[in-house]
């Protein structure tokens, strides 16, 4: 029988650190899938914090090179829209995050399933597809024997694609600082020119325009309350995180796979 | 410190204190919606959250004076979708939101095969018709479990109220309003007869070998024909709406001159509805497809829903009665249960719902005793 979900032993997902070490004929296919194996062990152990689940999710778009399918990020997006007139966050929000986070009851196994269902029926399928689109660019080394030097667990970057890197970098910087808050309207431009970059110029143009203009905007990005804070996690997954992982898709050459565009836009009011 | 300063902190303590507190609930704004919405979680209605208003605000919003680019009176959908596709979750959550923003007296159209409202059980009022000997068993959704049967007193400890009735005018007399009630058709057709004739412009072939339009050989269902006319020509017409879970076994798109009239039934319906939306009548309809339900109806139903799972229209021409179609891509084959896209012939927009876990493992099933 196939085993659809994965086994709740954490260590089993554990980058084991000797495989990483020896050397690989196509190390950037290597290092992909300890990749993902990596982001996989993070779901499965549950997060921390609402943060911690949205830099996650933006680093498993870069890891599966923007095959996550775009709708996902949507889901994600709806899911921090949090349960209206309370506190609490919505039932799949709390299933990613680890009991002692949660702000709701939740029975942890059934959370745990869910977690698995994640990995196993959404991740694992877009992880293939990258593996697939990777394998036919990635680079065979068969060099002296000193072997280490494209040892895949010595590799720093996605996929040893220095430019996804670099992306993954400027998403990762862009969001952690729209997290935190701006200092003041100013800091706002500035961050703009950087969100240029971390979305491979796919943000829409008067983006940045109304983050600086409007009041509304502004007062959840600059200020410092409880409410503003979780107001800019909820900001994030519905404005950036999913046009993040249009940048990835368009810097790993997959732009004109983009048949779901016209739900890009969609947004769900709740009845 | 004098008696009289002492008299003013006491007062100002007294005062700090009580504001602590939060105001008591006042038993006359405490309504079912207001209770439904607790136990549900839902927020307060907020048509903002929508971008389009005609499309669901002016669904949902009753007035006799609605903004502009909104209708006036009685409104009407047609949801769509496959079984499993949520649709029974919407009505419900349709219900709570027409109780809070309308206060107006919801009545849905009980079936022997299905019980979709239990989750609103609690505050639901059951109509029964009054003479007539019920079958009420509560069947497992687990087949392998023993069935329930259960005596019409011990309905109350699941529905707020029984109530029986023997003539559809007298039923709506006694309606409430902000109040769910789950109506039961009178197999024995009492009173039916007699809305139809008191309605001389309504004018029908009677079926072969009879005297009557109605009569008690017809089929049960029937009986919300009168009950639609008899809302409409007799009042009280305060808002209203029916739930028409499984329109489609009402008012079939093969319905024909057969030895029941369902056909002219049909006819009576549709000729009612222009009528209904004036005198403050909605109707919110549940089918499978599309073609489950006779033309003659849906060209009256203005707003649509489409359901996950299916392909939304594209083309005017896949809904009858409507001459554009905004949307020029599949939407709604993809979307996950929960969400719906509404529309009508100038606007769409997508809504989405939370779950609502039924209370029970069995669904209660009521039926006339078979002799």
């Amino acid at each position: 029988m196939l085993r659809v979900a994965t086994t709740d032993v954490s260590s089993d997902f554990a980058p084991a650190d000797g495989d990483l070490e020896e050397g690989s004929y196509r190390p950037a296919l290597v290092k992909l899938v300890d990749d993902v194996r990596d982001s996989e062990h993070q779901l499965l152990r549950g997060f921390g914090s609402r943060r911690e689940v949205l830099l996650w999710t933006q680093e498993l778009a870069v890891r599966t090179l923007g095959e996550m399918p775009q709708e996902w990020f949507h889901q994600m997006a709806r899911q921090f829209r949090g349960v209206p007139a309370s506190e609490h966050e919505r039932t799949l929000v709390s299933a990613l995050l680890r009991p002692q986070y949660r702000t709701r009851d939740l029975a942890e196994a059934k959370a745990r399933e869910f977690r698995r269902q994640l990995s196993a029926r959404t991740i694992r399928p877009a992880a293939h597809r990258a593996f697939r689109e990777l394998r036919a660019d990635a680079g065979e080394y068969v060099d002296d024997g000193s072997a280490d030097q494209h040892a895949p667990g010595k590799q720093q970057y996605v996929a040893m694609r220095p430019a996804i890197h670099e992306l993954h970098e400027n998403q990762r910087r862009t969001l952690k600082r729209v997290l935190d808050g701006f200092e003041d309207r100013e800091a706002i431009l500035d961050w703009g020119h950087d969100l240029e970059l971390a979305t491979h110029g796919e943000i829409d143009e008067a983006f940045v325009t109304r983050c600086y203009g409007e009041q509304s905007t502004r007062r959840l990005l600059t200020g410092t309350d409880q409410s503003e804070r979780r107001g800019r996690e909820l900001f994030a997954a519905h404005y950036l995180i999913p046009v993040y992982n249009r940048g990835v898709r368009d810097l790993a050459g997959r732009a004109k796979e983009q048949a779901d565009e016209q739900r890009e836009e969609r947004q769900t009011a709740t009845l | 410190m004098s008696t009289k300063q002492r008299q003013t902190t006491r007062d100002e303590t007294k005062r700090q204190v009580l504001e602590e507190f939060r105001d008591p609930i006042s038993l006359t704004r405490w309504t079912d919606a207001r209770s439904m919405r607790e136990e549900f979680g839902m927020g307060a209605w907020d048509r903002e959250v929508f971008n389009w208003p005609s499309v669901i605000p002016n669904c949902l919003e009753h007035s006799w004076d609605s903004p502009s680019n909104e209708v006036d009176g009685g409104t009407d959908w047609l949801a769509r979708g496959k079984p499993g596709t949520g649709k029974s979750t919407l009505a419900n959550y349709l219900v709570v939101r027409l109780l809070e923003i309308n206060d107006e007296k919801v009545v849905w159209r009980g079936s022997s095969s299905r019980s979709e409202w239990i989750p609103l059980a609690p505050w639901t009022t059951l109509y029964l018709p009054a003479g007539v000997d019920m079958s009420i068993r509560l069947e497992p959704k687990d087949p392998t479990n023993e069935p329930v049967d259960l005596e019409v007193d011990e309905l109350t400890e699941i529905v707020r109220e029984v109530r029986t009735y023997s003539d559809p005018r007298e039923l709506n007399q006694t309606l409430d309003e902000g109040s769910l009630h789950v109506v039961y058709p009178d197999p024995r057709m009492r009173g039916c007869q007699e809305v139809y004739e008191r309605s001389p412009e309504k004018q029908y072939d009677t079926p072969p070998k009879r005297e009557t339009l109605f009569s008690e050989e017809d089929p049960a269902n029937h009986w919300w024909f009168a009950w639609f006319l008899a809302r409409v020509e007799h009042g009280p017409h305060h808002w209203t709406s029916l739930i028409f879970d499984e329109i489609g076994d009402v008012c079939p798109q093969s319905a024909s001159k057969d030895t029941f009239g369902t056909y002219q039934k049909v006819e009576l319906l549709k000729d009612t509805w222009v009528d209904a939306r004036k005198f403050g009548l909605s109707t919110y309809a549940f089918a499978h497809s599309e073609t489950d339900v006779h033309q003659m109806i849906r060209r009256k139903l203005r707003w649509r829903v489409q359901m996950p799972e299916t392909a939304n229209p594209t083309k005017a021409s896949d809904v009858v009665g409507f001459e554009s179609i905004r949307m020029k891509h599949d939407m709604t084959s993809r979307y996950d249960v929960g969400e719906a896209l509404m529309y009508t012939e100038s606007s769409f927009e997508s809504f989405g719902w939370d779950d609502m876990p039924s209370p029970s493992s069995y669904k209660l099933k009521i039926a006339p005793e078979v002799r």
